[in-house]
């Protein structure tokens, strides 16, 4: 289990340090907070369109997070070659692949709960918008853009500042701290209510991510990174235009009333066995390999 | 150094470059994506049900999708081209030869560009084969000679203010916002022409007198007012008649000779319409009337439409060389990438926006910064010449050489020589 | 005639005056001074070795005399000229410490690359292609893509690519890292025969019988600084020794006492 453990946490830390890994969690942030901005007029309902945003951002960022995440990590290990230096330490390969995968996930997981912290605080500030704004709808995204901006441009500045001042490592820092943040604005007239209608239909897309990164891990630790990541990317496109929009309007439809646990639960049966096939498929591939 | 060093210097760096994309079985992959994608898109596509929609669909769509796969593809390659090299610590040995660094991005460009006019006119090909039935001749679009929709939009702006009636909100709003709104509106403004009336518009046609000629009219009001249209368009001694219109957009051919004498209000230059339908005629004169005049072959609007996009690609691939110099490999894809979906969305959320005449000051600045990215992005999110293509509108010459020069010629040169200062003022890649 | 030759053999073809470097952070904090104050001449035809400990500096000024590193104070010349220019960079060879190859390219497209940088015309690109796969053994292993060489290969193409374009200053980082014996004799004959032939050698190495076996003069380095700098052959005795004496000992690894292991009857505890 310490071998796991280890492996699980360099991984976290590999990615907290990459600043690839900032800029999509910067970007889900963003698309979270200003995209419901720019459509508020049509449709005059923000706190529909932020809980939209919110979840978009979590499925297509996600998504880019969990396959970068994984292919990345993997690859690099096998191209510098720290992966001989892991294996020299008594642990199977299949063990070794399946504990980068939980890093990965581990590093998606801090992803979901930034982003998903960011999405409720930007619904708040559309409700409290609403309410300041009486009628006036250009003032409705006042809050929400200025609660939204707060965990993308105060963390940079925080982390450039214990950067510079205490030598914080930039990147990490500022991961962590833009979850942070977000999560504090969780707790700002805090409503439970709101955060479970959020985060169900939010976990149902949990499982679309653990399995790409089982597949993409899988692939990468057989082909080079571009032709893992193309395939991957092919998969993702292809499965979001044959079931995308019956999973989206599955998950996205129901109302505070109804939140489809048992579809959730049926997701996350399916996901198992779809996971563990991508990775046992991978620790296959992977056996098979030369390492040099 | 010579002239022909700095070729046998350029032609290296430009078959490394080509080597790597060819020999990471991208190219291969590239061409192969491309080729099932031009020959398995009528399989996939919805049209309106017509031979012409679906021609037009397919000329869109097929050379679309290919562009938006080459675009990806080697803008993700040029991003991490330079970039590759330079943490694989390849890029000091090139560094140390004397040969301008420049020439180390200029060739890598052009070495990616060639890769993309070569998936293009392999698919340019397919597309000319499968349509081979139905070629036709292409015509170049001429506007009605209008004053500007600027200069409408002052004089309009100039009455507005003169209006002792217009709300002091509108009097206090900032003079560019305004003009802004009303030049939209000056674009969007109707004319009518009732039953039994006559209207006119003039065309700068002297040039292409000697072709055919046809007019051009788009419907936006529904299909059920659109069969009632009814009258003759008279230019010059050339008519054509008009009744029954299934068709949003109707090509009038102008080929009936009228006598001059019983035309004698007709000036030379002036299209007339007259209208012998039961409804009125409503048409937005900057956007829905065009004179059409016989170009040339749609062999010959292919190779231009070709060359317009290969310019596009390379001024994508200039910008993610460049971005390769000065970032991290996955950071400069990331970014290029990202651009390019911010370009093309740029376009669709300015539309989607209301004007930041009713917005409050995030509004108007974000509004701003998309403008401006839209401004930058717009040759790629508009792909001009494949609407024109599938419109049969001739993609004119002048606008080619503009583009070829700015974005074949001066955009490749320019990032070059920024990723050039990149590269010898960044010391971590040594 | 004679005189001629002397007068080349006098002029100076790297010259460091008081050149240092601090590497600096994003924030411009100095984090290391890799070089403080260095002067170095090499003279043309010489066999320069620049010895010292890892993290001495040697790599650092080697790479500010190839102009990839540009020097925080002082001057340097190539040539007498600075080294970014063209002129300067048109006489230079270098083989960098690890052998930095484009795998997806033969042995023979490789050089042929590095030709064209060098803007050789083709024929003669191709001729001295074939003479140095000649020289350096890989005639057989040309046409296949170094992505598969082994390290010694891949080594003797990079050094075939440093001299394509008949440099006259070669510089060598660390020329013998990760060869067997054969054939490192092999790299350290070729350079002598290089230096016969009117080649200048700048070359750096930690490994001091190597140095003393091919260089005519050195320079050592330690913490960016010049501790001793004279001909080979006025050391007394070993130059080893002589570089001990100057740099140090050095104590820095000491063993855990996990790790010694008792030899008992019965076996290691």
């Amino acid at each position: 289990m310490r071998k796991v453990f280890a492996i699980v946490r360099a991984t976290m830390l590999e990615i907290g340090c990459d600043a690839l890994a900032l800029l999509i969690t910067m970007a889900a942030l963003a698309v979270s907070t200003f995209a419901p901005a720019l459509h508020y007029h049509q449709f005059g309902e923000p706190t529909r369109m932020a809980r939209e945003a919110g979840l978009s951002a979590i499925l297509v960022g996600g998504l880019v997070f969990s396959i970068f995440g994984a292919v990345r990590s993997i690859r690099r290990e096998i191209e510098s070659l720290t992966i001989q230096m892991a294996l020299a330490h008594s642990i199977s390969r299949g063990m070794f692949l399946a504990a980068k995968m939980l890093g990965v996930f581990f590093a998606y997981l801090l992803f979901f709960v930034t982003v998903g912290a960011n999405s409720i605080v930007a619904i708040k500030g559309a409700q409290i918008g609403a309410l300041v704004a009486k009628g006036d709808v250009s003032r409705v995204w006042g809050p929400s853009l200025a609660t939204g901006i707060a965990p993308i441009i105060l963390p940079l500045i925080i982390a450039a500042f214990l950067n510079r001042f205490a030598r914080f490592r930039f990147t990490r820092t500022a991961v962590i701290l833009m979850a942070l943040i977000s999560i504090l604005g969780v707790f700002y007239r805090f409503d439970i209510s709101l955060i479970v209608r959020f985060f169900a239909p939010a976990l149902a897309l949990m499982p679309l991510a653990i399995f790409f990164i089982c597949l993409s891990g899988a692939a990468a630790s057989r082909l080079n990174a571009n032709s893992a990541l193309s395939l991957s990317f092919i998969v993702v496109a292809s499965s979001l235009f044959l079931f995308g929009s019956h999973y989206l309007s599955e998950i996205s439809a129901p109302g505070a009333s109804e939140i489809p646990w048992g579809y959730i639960a049926m997701l996350f049966a399916a996901d198992l066995i779809l996971s563990c096939a991508a990775l046992l498929a991978g620790i296959a591939l992977f056996d098979e390999r030369d390492l040099s | 150094m010579g002239c022909c060093a700095v070729i046998r210097a350029f032609c290296s760096i430009f078959l490394l470059e080509f080597r790597r994309f060819f020999r990471s079985k991208a190219f291969a992959l590239l061409i192969i994506a491309s080729t099932a994608w031009m020959i398995l898109l009528p399989f996939i596509l919805k049209s309106d049900g017509t031979a012409e929609g679906a021609r037009e669909i397919y000329m869109r769509y097929s050379l679309g999708g290919v562009f938006a796969l080459s675009a990806i593809a080697l803008a993700s390659s040029a991003a991490s081209s330079l970039a590759r090299e330079r943490e694989e610590k390849r890029l000091q040995l090139s560094m140390i030869r004397p040969v301008s660094l420049a020439y180390l991005a200029l060739a890598r460009i052009a070495a990616l560009v060639f890769i993309g006019a070569i998936t293009l006119f392999v698919s340019s090909s397919i597309l000319a084969f499968k349509t081979r039935g139905t070629w036709r001749n292409c015509w170049h679009v001429l506007d009605p000679v209008l004053e500007s929709a600027s200069e409408e939009a002052e004089k309009e702006y100039a009455r507005y203010m003169a209006d002792p009636d217009l709300p002091e909100e509108i009097r206090k709003s900032d003079k560019a916002v305004l003009i802004r709104l009303l030049t939209r509106h000056a674009f969007e403004r109707y004319e009518a022409i009732p039953p039994g009336g006559k209207g006119g518009w003039i065309f700068d046609a002297a040039k292409f007198s000697s072709r055919p000629l046809a007019v051009r009219i788009r419907f936006t009001n529904d299909y059920n007012i659109r069969d009632d249209v009814k009258g003759v368009f008279s230019f010059g001694s050339l008519k054509g008649e008009i009744d029954n219109i299934t068709q949003a957009i109707a090509k009038i051919p102008l080929d009936k000779k009228i006598n001059r004498e019983e035309s004698s209000s007709l000036r030379e230059g002036q299209l007339d319409f007259e209208n012998l339908g039961k409804n009125s005629l409503m048409l937005r004169p900057r956007r829905d009337i065009n004179l059409l005049a016989e170009a040339d072959s749609f062999a010959f609007n292919l190779i231009r439409a070709n060359l317009e996009l290969i310019a596009i690609l390379a001024s994508l691939i200039s910008l993610a060389m460049f971005l390769g110099a000065g970032l991290g490999r996955s950071v400069a894809v990331f970014t290029c990438i990202t651009f390019m979906f911010v370009a093309v969305a740029s376009s669709d959320i300015i539309s989607e926006c209301p004007d930041p005449l009713e917005s409050d000051k995030v509004d108007k600045m974000s509004l701003a910064i998309t403008r401006a990215v839209d401004f930058v992005a717009r040759p790629i999110n508009s792909l001009r010449p494949l609407a024109a293509l599938s419109l049969d509108e001739c993609v004119e010459t002048k606008e080619v050489v503009k583009v070829t020069i700015v974005d074949i010629l001066l955009l490749p040169l320019l990032f070059s020589l920024l990723s050039a200062f990149v590269i010898a003022h960044k010391e971590d890649g040594v | 005639m004679d005189q001629d030759n002397n007068q080349n053999k006098q002029e100076v073809v790297v010259s460091l005056s008081d050149i240092s470097k601090t590497f600096r952070d994003f924030w411009l904090r100095p984090t290391v001074k890799a070089v403080d104050r260095l002067n170095l001449n090499v003279k043309r035809g010489e066999i320069f070795g620049l010895l010292g400990p890892n993290g001495s500096g040697k790599s650092t000024t080697i790479k500010m005399i190839l102009g990839l590193l540009k020097p925080g104070s002082g001057e340097i010349r190539l040539f007498g000229k600075a080294p970014t220019s063209a002129e300067a960079r048109a006489k230079l060879g270098y083989l960098p410490e690890l052998s930095y190859l484009h795998p997806f390219m033969t042995a023979r497209e490789t050089l042929d690359y590095y030709a064209g940088l060098c803007s050789l015309p083709k024929k003669i690109a191709k001729e001295r292609s074939n003479e140095l796969l000649e020289m350096t053994g890989l005639q057989e292993a040309a046409d296949r893509p170094v992505g598969g060489f082994s390290k010694g290969m891949a080594r003797r193409v990079a050094l075939a690519s440093s001299l394509i374009g008949k440099p006259e200053l070669l510089v060598l980082d660390e020329p013998t890292s990760g060869l067997d014996p054969v054939s490192t004799d092999e790299v350290k004959t070729l350079i002598k025969t290089l230096a016969k032939g009117g080649m200048t050698i700048l070359m750096s190495s930690h490994l001091l019988a190597d140095a003393q076996d091919v260089c005519s003069s050195f320079m050592i380095l330690n913490h960016g600084k010049t501790v001793a700098e004279g001909r080979v052959g006025q050391i007394n005795g070993d130059l080893g020794a002589f570089f001990l004496s100057k740099v140090g000992e050095g104590r820095d690894f000491k063993i855990a006492p996990f790790l010694c292991v008792e030899t008992v009857p019965g076996g290691a505890k």
